[in-house]
């Protein structure tokens, strides 16, 4: 009367059943009895259907049966897949937990379990012949996969280099990339060479090289870039004052190199120890420029004497706290970097406010510090 | 001396009952035990200084739940008309009665998404019980089992109307998970909702 499988699960109901009085009469609580409730009527649940599909067995009087049941027929391939989608699955708690990024890439890595996963699945009944459905899996999804992964590889190439060069020192990278260049085109020139070179050692030569360049690069990117020091520029602030007539490092290697389309509003020269200003469509030299207020007006400075000097801009006060009894005044100037005989430099000029709102007796102007006899050159903002 | 060959082995059938039968024997014990430890740690809430589990300031809206329970029934009754219809080879009736289990599993959905905003329960309880991590981890894992249920009965659905009308199995095993989800909500509903 009772099939096999039907006895196990009865058996397991009965364990269970007798767990949960032994339990609760001994240890009592609700969760380990609660617990083995649940167990017991599970058990006995399966024991149900189990009697029921009598074991699922076909019986052997059914000769249809034996030949049309799922299980008569081969068994479906394995498939990484739903590994994969699980994984995916896993993937989006923890990344709703550390960051956004993590979760876009498990729903991406879903969507892609689940599409392979569903074409496999159809591949493998659209004959039986194994060898024609893996083909018709391949011709349907090769023009996918193919130009995506070899996209993934590539970008994953380009970023293990770059986090690679990012890490190592400035003097190493040339060496390190040399060296890496000599050994692609070693082994490629021995591979040319012996033409009857096993597969395998290729395959494993490049799987090799190309973990070792991901390696390297997540190791890289786990371990940061090389500390970088930061350029100073010449700027005045309110810890920092470099536009004065000392020389600092932010006079070396200037940065501020000017292109020949650089939409100048004037050209401020320093020549024979005075200033002056070469205005496009004015004709001679001038003691004052005009420029706009609240956008940017491109300044050159030439410095055409011996000795090194910057040009300042001084553009007025900003006030920090007006009127209150902490108030702070704070000059307005940017600066170039010193320039020696026959260089110039680049300053990007922004007033705020108009000259006529300057306060203090301090109009705006351009000047050399250190060299008051220069002069200055006035500047109006409308 | 001849003899006739052996007769093949019986192979077996009803995989995807019995598959679903286990996976919801699976689905019953991971409710179960997680109402267990709901238990406990509603026992252990009650002995502390506190005496209290639920948080005043957030009442579980009763309506949306007992609505919720009722709506299982019409669940199980039309997931077994899809059985019976299927019996009778009556598609149209197959996949009306799957289409409205799939819509009232989307209606219970949407009640157990208003009860989480009409509570507005933060996870983590300033009063220091595990109420609002419970409460989230067992509604969700059973708005998980939903989605299942959902997505299973459009799938048998969109199978039976697209002419696999002589595969009956799928529409007694997604009848069988149903169940499952029914029976599971019950208990769920007098752990969670009644006794709170």
């Amino acid at each position: 009367m009772f099939t096999t499988g039907s006895k196990l699960f009865l058996g397991g109901s009965v364990l269970a059943f007798a767990g949960t009085l032994i339990y609760s009469g001994i240890h009592g609580g609700p969760l380990g009895t609660i617990g083995l409730v649940t167990a017991t009527i599970v058990f006995a649940f399966l024991t149900g259907i189990n009697f029921w599909v009598r074991d699922s067995n076909v019986s052997s009087m059914d000769t249809a049966g034996i030949e049309s049941s799922p299980a008569a027929h081969a068994a479906p391939g394995r498939s990484m897949w739903p590994m994969i989608g699980g994984l995916g699955l896993a993937l989006i708690p923890v990344g709703l937990v550390v960051g956004r990024a993590i979760t876009w890439l498990a729903v991406i890595v879903m969507i892609i379990a689940t599409v392979e996963w569903m074409v496999q699945g159809w591949s493998e009944g659209a004959s039986s012949d194994p060898v024609y459905n893996a083909g018709v899996r391949k011709r349907i999804l090769h023009p996918l996969e193919l130009p995506i992964l070899g996209a993934v590889g590539l970008g994953l190439i380009i970023f293990s280099f770059s986090r690679i060069m990012l890490r190592l020192p400035k003097a190493g990278g040339p060496v390190v990339f040399g060296g890496i260049g000599a050994a692609v085109l070693l082994f490629g020139a021995l591979f040319a060479t012996k033409r009857n070179i096993a597969r395998s050692l290729v395959v494993t030569l490049c799987t090799v090289g190309a973990v070792g360049i991901v390696g390297a690069g997540v190791a890289s990117a786990v371990a940061g870039p090389r500390h970088v020091t930061k350029h100073e520029i010449a700027e005045k602030t309110l810890t920092v004052d470099n536009c004065t007539a000392d020389h600092t490092e932010a006079d070396d290697h200037s940065s501020r190199a000017i292109a020949g389309k650089s939409n100048l509003a004037a050209t401020i020269v320093l020549e024979n120890g005075k200033l002056h200003a070469d205005v496009i469509g004015v004709n001679g030299a001038q003691q004052t420029i005009t420029i706009p207020r609240s956008n940017d007006s491109y300044i050159r400075f030439q410095n055409k004497d011996s000795g090194k000097v910057r040009l300042v801009a001084n553009l007025g006060y900003d006030l920090i706290n007006p009127g209150a009894s902490n108030e702070v005044k704070v000059p307005d100037v940017v600066c170039t970097q010193a320039v020696t005989k026959g260089g110039a430099q680049f300053l990007i000029v922004n007033p705020p406010r108009p000259s006529s709102a300057t306060k203090f007796g301090a109009p705006y102007s351009f000047t050399i510090p250190g060299l008051d006899s220069a002069g200055s050159i006035a500047i109006e903002v409308p | 001396m001849l003899a006739l060959p052996a007769a093949p082995a019986p192979s077996a059938r009803r995989q995807l009952f019995v598959g679903t039968a286990l996976a919801c024997g699976a689905g019953a014990m991971v409710i179960g035990g997680m109402l267990a430890i709901w238990l406990r740690f509603r026992d252990e809430a009650l002995k502390s200084a506190a005496h209290r589990w639920l948080p005043k300031k957030y009442p579980i809206p009763e309506v949306a739940s007992n609505i919720m329970l009722l709506s299982f029934i019409a669940v199980a009754i039309f997931a077994q008309w899809a059985v019976y219809a299927a019996r009778r080879d009556d598609k149209r009736h197959v996949g009306m009665a799957l289409g409205l289990t799939g819509l009232i599993g989307l209606a219970i959905i949407n009640a157990q998404a208003a009860v989480w905003v009409q509570m507005g329960l933060p996870v983590r309880d300033s009063a220091g019980t595990a109420y609002g991590v419970m409460f989230y981890a067992i509604t969700g894992t059973f708005a998980v089992f939903l989605i299942i249920g959902v997505a299973f009965s459009f799938i048998t659905m969109f199978r039976y109307l697209g002419g696999r009308t002589a595969q009956r199995e799928i529409v007694t095993a997604h009848a069988i998970y149903w169940y499952f989800a029914t029976a599971a909500f019950v208990m769920l509903w007098f752990v969670v909702y009644v006794t709170k």
